[in-house]
């Protein structure tokens, strides 16, 4: 089973780019989720079922609704960037809150949607600039059970982002966390959730 | 003084007793279908879990009966058990 769904997500990702950067593919199912005409829509993934389509419709026109995308001057601290080439691919923007130890520092996550999001956790990683912080690895990987083991259907793209932002908020100094090199040197581009997290550290 | 009535238009409303609008895992209301119903009520019921959360039945059927749940409620993270099914 583990392998099966490695597999079915490995195999999707590339073809699906491909797909949606020539047609832009769907257009199908896109009629839920309400917002403004305005907004343009993203690609859907084929294979997205319904009940993740609809929840990330109306995800993202949450997002739209409450002005948090990089369409907005200035930029909220957790912002979604627009536009959404597709709708399995998000880019959330995080900025370092004010008197922390990343005030002043911008971030980038990336969130990748399985099929049957919201059952199956979204894959969470930060792009580009890693924040140095005890739990999270230089790749991009993030130690955070939420993301997991602990995945609840009830969180959203939003409520993960604010956790991570709180994450960072709550620490004390700037350090990798000490199996850094190891681990990214194990896990070569391969997806955190085939990784078996220990959590050991509930206090953050 | 005598008066006929010739007809009427009766309306009814109905409206889930629910202690929240909206299932918090579809994110869809309640009074509307979990995503893979058609038709609103008697057909796509909601559970209400002895932690008094309520989901569409179809939702939180799906969420345990995935490895991820560990049969736990989503929103409060107790074992789930049905506590009725609403009326």
């Amino acid at each position: 089973m583990e392998s099966q769904r490695g597999a079915a997500a490995g195999a999707a990702l590339p073809s699906s780019r491909a797909q949606g950067s020539t047609s832009g593919d769907g257009g199908g199912g896109g009629g839920g989720g309400g917002g403004r005409a305005e907004v343009p829509r993203p690609a859907t993934a084929k294979s997205m079922t319904p009940v993740a389509l609809r929840r990330l419709q109306k995800e993202f026109s949450e997002w739209h609704m409450s002005s948090r995308t990089s369409d907005t001057q200035p930029l909220p601290p957790i912002y979604l960037e627009t536009p959404v080439q597709r709708l399995d691919e998000w880019y959330i923007g995080l900025r370092g809150a004010d008197s922390t130890l990343y005030a002043g520092e911008a971030f980038r996550l990336r969130f990748r949607f399985p099929t049957d999001y919201p059952i199956e956790s979204p894959e969470v990683v930060f792009v580009g600039t890693t924040p140095l912080h005890e739990h999270v690895y230089s790749n991009g990987h993030l130690c955070l059970s939420i993301l997991y083991d602990s995945w609840s259907p009830a969180l959203t793209v939003n409520s993960v982002a604010l956790s991570i932002q709180s994450m960072l908020s709550s620490a004390t100094e700037k350090r990798r966390p000490p199996d850094n090199d190891a681990y990214v040197r194990n896990c070569r581009g391969r997806s955190p959730k085939q990784t078996r997290w220990l959590f050991h550290d509930d206090g953050v | 003084m005598r008066c006929e009535i010739l007809g009427a238009r009766l309306v009814a409303a109905w409206t889930w007793n629910a202690s929240d609008d909206t299932c918090g895992i579809c994110r869809l209301p309640f009074d509307a279908t979990c995503t893979d119903c058609k038709l609103p009520g008697d057909g796509c019921p909601l559970a209400i879990g002895q932690c008094t959360h309520p989901f569409h039945l179809h939702c939180i059927l799906k969420w345990l009966a995935s490895a991820n749940s560990r049969g736990q409620c989503p929103l409060c993270r107790q074992e789930w058990q049905f506590q009725q099914q609403a009326e």
